[in-house]
């Protein structure tokens, strides 16, 4: 029995890395996070999360500053779960608490995550959007989009195509 | 004919016999397996070797759980305290039960791994999915010394059977830490090649670009125009680069990293190469989190490194090493000076 314990911790930290690394590759998970002995391989630069709102012809940034102290500290545990945890964390509950907070029948939440592209060693910049309403039974997902940044953009609500109130790259998660 | 007092005594040393027999085979080096392959060439120091892990690791743990519980607000802090005073009890009880003659208070110290982990399982749960590796690997080794770590040898008390039972545990506890120490080893260096930033020094310029980590240490192989050039650039806007730099040292430096990583752990199994291999992957380790800032790693993982050399270095440098961990609590509470070098993430 002990020494079958024993195997499978040695089992865990040899093999775990391996389905470690699939996952990386499928749900964009921390590679640094998770037990996988893979820190310091890949930079990893902080999530920001955007709130818009839609308005006639778009999409409007609804300023971090702005937002309740609840709902910076929801955006805020969010980008630190996306950090970590990549497509795995939804973000059905920060969508939740501001569609309730703002009072707002849609909202479109824009995860931003910087990377380094190995072909070229520049900085790529991918987007996710989420576009949730309020439905019957809670929020509801609308659409779920992954795209990635033009170069050369800042990484601003501006970068999306919509029409920031005021030049914001959001509140930053923790490195 | 034999008396019944005769027959008893024979009886008794054919017993005992048998359980000798045991011992020697449970303590016999087993040279020919891969996995009796990391066995030390004297194993007479084993159970004391283990034991001052055992000692260092839960002293490790409970300092490290009490910078989380100054430092670490989103974590439960009344949760934090209890485990943090728990696990303070748990390292008293490896401390004074493995220097008293009482069997008692060894057997106290004996299953302190294993009550330790009752403060760790919370505590990993608290964490992840943020958990730092280097509490996994905290936690792992605490598992090992709990399970197989448990019996001391030099006990005239216990009778052969018990005695060869006991070498099996401390055997098994050995060759436990020791794989775990040489797969992370590994790892670190495997996982480098795998995401391949470390081919041509992207990663490292990149922390020196955006990061205070690796810089003291890479950045005497690059000139002053790539350091402003790589610390000009906006880490968070799409395009900016190249994080690629001319130097030849730099990049010999950084493909030298995971080589040395994936190299040692080799080198620290085979006996022959083992004692310069621990020196070695100690010179890296430190070197290589000095300039990482994880300290805490760094001495866990120096420690782990430790068991490799031969003599028992983690118990000659226990009391530095308890140095250390008070003036750490110390500066977090602010008691003592140089609270700007204790970094709560680190730990």
């Amino acid at each position: 029995m002990k020494r079958a314990i024993v195997t499978a911790a040695l089992l865990w930290a040899g093999l775990w890395p391996l389905a470690h690394y699939a996952i990386v590759q499928r749900y964009g998970i921390n590679p640094w996070k998770l037990g996988a002995w893979a820190m310091y391989t890949v930079p990893t630069p902080p999530v920001l999360v955007g709130l818009f709102r839609q308005v006639p012809g778009g999409f409007l940034y609804v300023d971090h500053r702005k937002l309740s102290p609840a709902l910076q500290e929801q955006v805020r545990k969010y980008e630190m779960q996306r950090h970590a945890l990549g497509e795995l964390a939804r973000p059905e509950a920060l969508a939740d608490i501001a569609l309730r907070e703002l009072e707002l029948p849609l909202i479109t939440i824009v995860v931003q995550k910087a990377g380094l592209d190995l072909a070229s060693a520049k900085t790529v910049v991918l987007k996710h959007e989420y576009v949730y309403e309020r439905g019957r039974d809670g929020v509801r997902l609308v659409s779920d989009r992954p795209k990635l940044a033009p170069p050369e953009k800042q990484a601003t609500g501006a970068d999306i195509g919509v029409v920031p109130d005021e030049s914001d790259t959001g509140s930053q998660a923790a490195p | 004919m034999r008396t019944r007092k005769e027959a008893v005594i024979a009886g008794r040393k054919q017993r005992r016999s048998r359980a000798e027999a045991v011992a020697e085979e449970a303590v016999e080096p087993q040279p020919t397996s891969l996995w009796g392959i990391v066995d030390p060439e004297n194993s007479v120091l084993l159970p004391g070797k283990l034991d001052s892990l055992r000692r260092f690791l839960l002293l490790y743990s409970a300092t490290r759980s009490c910078l989380w519980a100054v430092f670490a607000a989103d974590l439960p802090q009344t949760g934090l305290a209890l485990t943090t005073i728990w696990l303070f009890g748990c390292a008293a009880a490896a401390f004074l039960g493995g220097a008293s003659s009482s069997a008692t208070a060894r057997s106290a110290a004996s299953w302190a791994p294993a009550a330790a982990l009752i403060a760790l399982v919370p505590q990993l749960a608290w964490t992840l999915p943020f958990t730092n590796n280097h509490f996994i690997l905290e936690m792992l080794v605490m598992i090992v010394l709990a399970v197989a770590g448990g019996s001391r040898r030099s006990d005239a008390s216990r009778n052969a059977h018990v005695q060869a039972r006991s070498d099996g545990d401390v055997r098994l506890a050995w060759r436990g830490v020791a794989w775990l120490t040489l797969i992370v080893f590994f790892h670190t260096g495997l996982q480098k090649v795998i995401y391949g930033y470390w081919f041509g020094g992207e990663f490292l310029a990149w922390m020196i670009g955006n990061t205070n980590r690796f810089g003291d240490l890479f950045m005497l192989f690059l000139s002053g125009g790539d350091i402003l050039r790589l610390r000009a650039y906006n880490a968070l806007s799409a395009g900016t680069g190249p994080y690629r730099v001319d130097s030849a040292l730099f990049i010999a430096a950084s493909n030298l990293v995971y080589i040395a990583e994936m190299a040692l752990p080799v080198l620290l199994a085979w006996p022959r190469t083992r004692r310069l291999a621990a020196i070695a992957s100690l010179v890296l380790v430190f070197v290589m989190q000095l300039g990482a800032r994880e300290y805490g790693f760094a001495f866990l993982f120096l420690h782990l490194l430790m068991m490799f050399l031969p003599g028992d270095a983690i118990r000659r440098t226990l009391p530095l090493t308890a140095a250390i961990m008070a003036w750490v609590i110390g500066a977090a509470f602010k008691i003592f000076p140089g609270g700007w070098m204790v970094d709560p993430r680190s730990m």
